[in-house]
Parts: structure tokens; C-alpha cells; sequence
């Protein structure tokens, strides 16, 4: 067989001793890879719940356009929304006082943090985005919805509260920079498309 | 030596089995856990909620607009009229709308449209106002009613009904504005009159329904919109139960006319026999205006097909 | 010397290094089997629960989007559901329980799950009993060309 039995003897505890550990780690490789193709679903995959349900905005879109409170917020612009005190020209971490902010608040948590934006057209192929309510870069598992609102020639601009502007028109006065009358021929100024994105902060 | 030849061989043997026993094993697995995730589909468009929001904000729209037609209005009683109808203004800015619609929903996938309505589906009615300040005892007596009764419309739907009075009348004979159903079911009456320190509105029906709103001061106008049931633009429970745009009615009203204040209906119909004897009132104005509208909507998605007729009447209660 | 030094002769750690190595697949496959099981059915549980959900949403929103004054002149919502949980098919099952209410129901047969979900339709309009295999589903309004009453919301395969 071989003359130095001593020598066989370790190799061949080493060899079984390497086989074992071998084998084990492939049982328990496979044993891991099989059970986690199993349990791969949508309502396990660890993620928390949303922070605010989307269908509550489209509730809060639904009712604020029926109200007039989305085209009174919408339109509560002189060079700036109206009410903002920090300089900017959108709030940061406050919503407007106007019906269409204070359902927002009502909607979210305090720990849910929410942008507001208006996207309008500019030219035939430029869309612009006008920030509300700003307060940072939407993290994971942010919760969108949006709705559109029309603004006419006539339209009067309001104020902080959803009170109207005597003597003011949105052909006249302007909105949003960038906006222009679409349609010159007819009463439409513009459509505007309103977007709430909502996140845990 | 073939010992260990063989236990080698076993060994090698034993070591297929076991990795086909894993492979089998993962297959298995695998196929018994075989499961597509939902997760992608759960957002508004696919779910189809989307179509709801697109619909109410396409038919406010609509409303608003109508309404702004409406609003510039000609008395056409006072001669030929030279303000432009509603209707053409109004079927002008459908297809800019939808430009609008297609600009802002296209970029999901979704295709909103709104169509001009035909005539057919357009429902003209008038609007009968006394815009000015003035007093409603210039408002004469028709004819063939009882004395003190001012025919508004008869037998129609009416809308938008508002009074703003400047001043009211005692308790004692109160103005009253009364809507009379032809076919009998209930009628109803909304007095308005002073009371202590304020300006009551009282609102009575042949059901046996009376509730009364008190607005307090007595120097500022009181504004009573019947169709919102709000008095100066505060809920008033009490007119709730008028919903004037329910039934078709005869719209008069009676009792102490010698009151200050306007005042406008919209009606889908006026008496056309009774269309001149409105010239005896000094500052009624009666317009064309559109009663309602229904606009053919249509709403593609990746998942949902609609197409319906939405119908507009601002301040209609839906 | 070798049978001296190691207390046990090779044929019985031939024996045992197989048995052993037997044993261990035999356990690890049956012991993975039942684990399985567990697995399967409670992945197909929660994906019925889901797909319950979904379900009966769409059907409520196409309900909510008959609710105008007029009928629509056409409503059509498809929506992707598997044909297959955890392997297995499933059925879907409506019925109504009374005015306005109905229930939906949805069973798989070998992992033996069933849920049931309520329905509550607004508009008055009628859902049809139906039984289907799961899948890709439309739901349609079925205009009746003489009776506004007689129109119903269906469900079918995409």
C-alpha cells in the first residue's frame, strides 16, 4: 500500500476533514438559496407601509376641485405664491392657508413629509414645473397622485386665504414664468397639472 | 489499496447523490414557490381610481367654464343682443381643453378627450335677474295670479337661485318666495322677514318640514343663495331641504313686496306667454344662457376604456 | 497498525460515512418538504389576500365610474392577475348576498385557501354571478339597448 502509514493517515484526515466541510457548506448553500426563491412576494418584502394612502389624495384632489379650493391655491400667485415668508417662492415645510393646503395638512402625519408642484407647458415640447410646497428630495416609497385644473382668460388671482384679487386677470396680470396664453382665440388660458408627492421623513 | 479505490468511488457516488439531491431539491423549490410579484401594478392608473380623478377635474372644468359663459350675459329685453351667445363660446374652448388634456395626461399613457356637444345635447335656458338695487314692489302683479304674486318661471327647473336682500319686511307679512310643484308633490316656502336682532329665514314645505336660519345684525345685505342652502355664504341647514333643481317648479314670490334687493334664477324654460310681461318690471333682465350641457368624455388608459357623457350644470346639486 | 490505531474497521466507516450521508439528503429532502409546504401556502395566502384586494377595488371603481347621471356608452377595466399562485390555479367566484351586496370569493383547490371579499356597489347597477379561473380579467358594462335596468357590469378573461 505505502510505506510511510503516518503520512497516509494525516492526509487522509485532512482530506476527510475537508470533504466534511465542504459538503456542509454545499447543503447549507443550497439549503439557503432554495428557501429564499420561496417567500418572494409583495407583502413581504419588508417594506413599511405607505406613508399616506394615495387614495386620500385623490379624494383631496376630487373634493378640491369641486370646492374651487384647487383653482383658488393654484392661483394665489403674485411673482411667488402668496402667503410665503421665506423668500422663496414656494412654502418650505408649511402649506399654503387656503383650502386646498389645509386638506393637505389634514391628510398627512407629521411625520410625512409632502412637495407640491404645478407642471405646465411652455412650448411645443418644454414642460416647466412650478414648486408649492417644497420640502426636499422625495426619498423611497414616496406616494405620488395628480390631477389637472384649467385656467381661463378671466380668472381672477387670489390671496393667501382663497380670497379673490378685485381687478386682477391671469391674461392680465400673468402666472407662472414661462406661462403664456395657449390658445389666444379662446377663453382657455392654460391647463395645469397639479402633483403631490409624499414620503416618510 | 482497493479499499481505497472503492471508498473513493463511494465517496465520489455519494457526493452525485448529494448534488442531485440539492439540485432536485432547489427545482423544487423553486417551481413550487413560483410567484409573480404584484407589486408593479399598484398605482392609481392601473387601478383604475385615476379615471374618477380625471372625470371630476374635466367636469369642474366644464362647470367653471359654463359658468363664465353663462355670466356674460345681454338682456334681451332691452333690444337686439349684441353680447355673443353662450353656446358658441362655450363649444369653442372644448377643443382647447382637450390640447390641454392630451399635453398633460398623455406622458402616462393616458388619453383624455372632451368633444364639442352637438345642439342636441345642449339645453338652453334664461336667466331672469334683477341685477340692480332696487325695490321688488316695482315688481307688478301679473294679470290672471292673485295680487302681490311675481311669477319667476313656471314649470321649470330652476338654478342658481340667489337673493340679496337690502332690507326686509316685519314679521308680520313676510316676502316670501315660493316653489309650487303642478304636479302636487310638496311645495315649498321660504319666508324672510326681521326678527329680535336679526333677519330670519324660515323654510316651510306642505310636508310639514320648518326649520329657520337666523342671521344676526340688521344693517348689512343678506345674500340667500336656495341652490348652495347658505345664507351670506355660511351652511344654513334649513334650506337644504329646497334642492330647487329637483323638481320642475313654478317659482313666485308673494307676500310684502316692498323690499330692497336683486335677485336671479336660471331657469331651462320660461313661460313664453309671459315672456312681455316681464318689460313691466323696470329693471328685469332676461338672457339666454345654457341651462346644461353634456359633453362627450372619453378616458384611455392601460387598463381602463370609458367613454360616457358628462353633464354640466354648475350649482346643480349632483 | 492502521486497524490498531483507528477503534473501528473501515467497513464500518464505509457503512457509516454512506448511512450518514443517506440520512442527512433523506432528512434534508423531507424535512424541506413540509417546509415547503408552509411556504406555499402562506405565500398563497397572502397573494389571494392581494389579488382578493385588487379585485374587488377594480370592481367598486368601475362601479364608481357608472355613478354618473348619464350611462356610460362604454367601460372597460382589464386588469393582470396571474393564472397561477404558488403553482397552483385558482378560482373566482361573485354572488350576491343582497341589495347593493356581493361577495367575491376566490379558492385554490390543492393548497385549499379560500377568502371572500364584500363588494358594496352604489350606482344600483347589477354584477353578474360569475365563476372563472384567475387570470387576466376584464370587467365590462353591459349596455342593455332597451332598459337602463337591465344593464349589468361582467366580469370575463382578458
Amino acid at each position: 500500500m505505502s510505506s510511510e502509514p503516518g503520512k497516509l493517515r494525516s492526509d487522509r484526515g485532512q482530506a476527510f476533514t475537508l470533504e466534511g466541510v465542504l459538503a456542509a457548506l454545499i447543503v447549507i448553500a443550497g439549503l439557503v438559496f432554495a428557501l429564499q426563491a420561496v417567500t418572494v412576494t409583495p407583502s413581504t418584502t419588508g417594506s413599511t407601509a405607505a406613508p399616506v394612502d394615495s387614495e386620500r389624495f385623490n379624494t383631496i384632489f376630487a373634493e378640491s376641485a369641486d370646492s374651487g379650493a384647487l383653482k383658488r391655491a393654484v392661483l394665489a400667485w403674485d411673482d411667488g405664491f402668496q402667503g410665503v415668508t421665506t423668500g422663496e417662492d414656494y412654502f418650505v415645510d408649511a402649506f399654503p392657508n387656503n383650502d386646498f393646503g389645509n386638506g393637505l395638512n389634514d391628510a398627512v402625519r407629521p411625520s410625512v413629509a409632502v412637495n407640491v408642484l404645478v407642471h405646465y407647458r411652455t412650448g411645443p415640447d418644454t414642460v416647466k414645473s412650478q414648486r408649492m410646497v417644497y420640502n426636499g428630495q422625495p426619498g423611497d416609497g414616496a406616494v405620488r397622485a395628480e390631477s389637472t385644473v384649467s385656467v381661463f382668460d378671466g380668472d381672477r388671482l387670489y390671496d393667501a386665504t382663497g380670497n379673490p384679487r378685485p381687478g386682477t386677470s391671469v391674461q392680465a396680470d400673468g402666472l407662472y414664468p414661462g406661462l403664456s396664453d395657449r390658445s389666444t382665440g379662446s377663453d382657455l388660458y392654460s391647463v395645469l397639472k397639479v402633483e403631490v408627492i409624499a414620503w416618510s421623513a | 489499496m482497493e479499499r481505497m479505490t472503492d471508498r473513493g468511488q463511494l465517496l465520489l457516488a455519494g457526493a452525485f447523490v448529494l448534488a442531485v439531491a440539492l439540485v432536485g431539491l432547489t427545482l423544487v423549490l423553486t417551481s413550487g414557490g413560483y410567484t409573480t410579484t404584484l407589486a408593479g401594478q399598484d398605482n392609481a392608473v392601473d387601478r383604475g381610481t385615476d379615471a374618477i380623478t380625471v372625470r371630476e377635474a374635466v367636469l369642474s372644468d366644464l362647470d367653471r367654464y359654463l359658468r363664465r359663459a353663462n355670466s356674460q350675459y345681454a338682456d334681451i329685453l332691452s333690444g337686439p343682443v349684441t353680447a355673443p351667445h353662450p353656446e358658441p363660446k362655450f363649444t369653442n374652448v372644448i377643443p382647447e381643453l382637450t390640447d390641454g388634456y392630451r399635453d398633460q395626461y398623455g406622458r402616462h399613457g393616458r388619453l383624455v378627450e372632451v368633444e364639442a356637444p352637438t345642439p342636441t345635447k345642449i339645453e338652453h335656458g334664461y336667466r331672469v335677474a334683477q341685477p340692480d338695487g332696487e325695490s321688488f314692489q316695482d315688481l307688478e302683479a301679473e294679470e290672471s295670479d292673485a295680487d302681490n304674486i311675481v311669477s319667476l318661471a313656471s314649470d321649470a327647473r330652476v338654478r342658481n337661485v340667489t337673493f340679496i336682500f337690502e332690507s326686509v319686511p316685519p314679521a308680520s307679512n313676510p316676502i316670501q318666495i315660493e316653489f309650487v310643484t303642478p304636479s302636487s308633490s310638496e311645495n315649498w316656502q321660504v319666508a324672510v322677514f326681521q326678527s329680535g336682532g336679526g333677519w330670519d329665514v324660515t323654510v316651510t314645505s306642505t310636508g310639514g318640514y320648518s326649520e329657520t336660519c337666523t342671521r344676526s345684525g340688521t344693517t348689512d345685505d343678506m345674500a340667500v343663495d336656495l341652490s348652495a342652502a347658505t345664507v351670506d355664504g355660511d351652511p344654513c341647514p334649513a334650506l337644504e331641504g329646497v334642492a330647487p333643481s329637483t323638481h320642475t317648479y313654478d317659482v313666485r314670490i308673494t307676500g310684502e313686496l316692498n323690499v330692497d334687493g336683486r335677485f336671479w334664477v336660471t331657469v331651462d324654460d320660461l313661460n313664453a306667454g309671459k315672456v312681455s310681461q316681464y318689460k313691466t318690471y323696470s329693471n328685469t333682465e332676461i338672457a339666454d344662457v345654457i341651462y346644461s350641457a353634456k359633453v362627450p368624455f372619453r378616458y384611455e388608459s392601460s387598463s381602463v376604456s370609458y367613454r360616457t357623457d358628462l353633464r354640466t350644470a354648475p350649482g346643480e346639486i349632483r | 497498525m492502521m486497524r490498531d490505531n483507528r477503534g473501528v474497521s473501515s467497513a464500518l466507516s464505509y457503512a457509516l460515512i454512506i448511512v450518514l450521508t443517506v440520512s442527512l439528503t433523506a432528512g434534508l429532502v423531507l424535512g424541506a418538504s413540509s417546509l415547503i409546504n408552509d411556504q406555499r401556502e402562506a405565500v398563497a395566502r397572502d397573494q389571494i389576500d392581494a389579488i382578493g384586494q385588487r379585485l374587488s377595488t377594480t370592481i367598486m371603481t368601475a362601479d364608481r365610474l357608472n355613478a354618473t347621471e348619464t350611462r356610460p356608452k362604454e367601460l372597460t377595466m382589464t386588469r393582470d392577475f396571474p393564472r397561477r399562485i404558488g403553482g397552483v390555479q385558482y378560482r373566482i367566484e361573485t354572488a350576491k348576498v343582497r341589495s347593493n351586496r356581493w361577495r367575491l370569493t376566490l379558492e385554490t383547490r390543492e393548497v385549499d385557501i379560500k377568502q371572500s371579499f364584500t363588494i358594496r356597489l352604489q350606482s344600483g347597477v347589477e354584477l353578474e354571478a360569475t365563476t372563472l379561473n384567475g387570470g387576466p380579467i376584464r370587467i365590462y358594462y353591459d349596455r342593455d339597448p332597451s332598459d337602463p335596468a337591465l344593464d349589468k357590469l361582467r366580469i370575463e378573461h382578458a
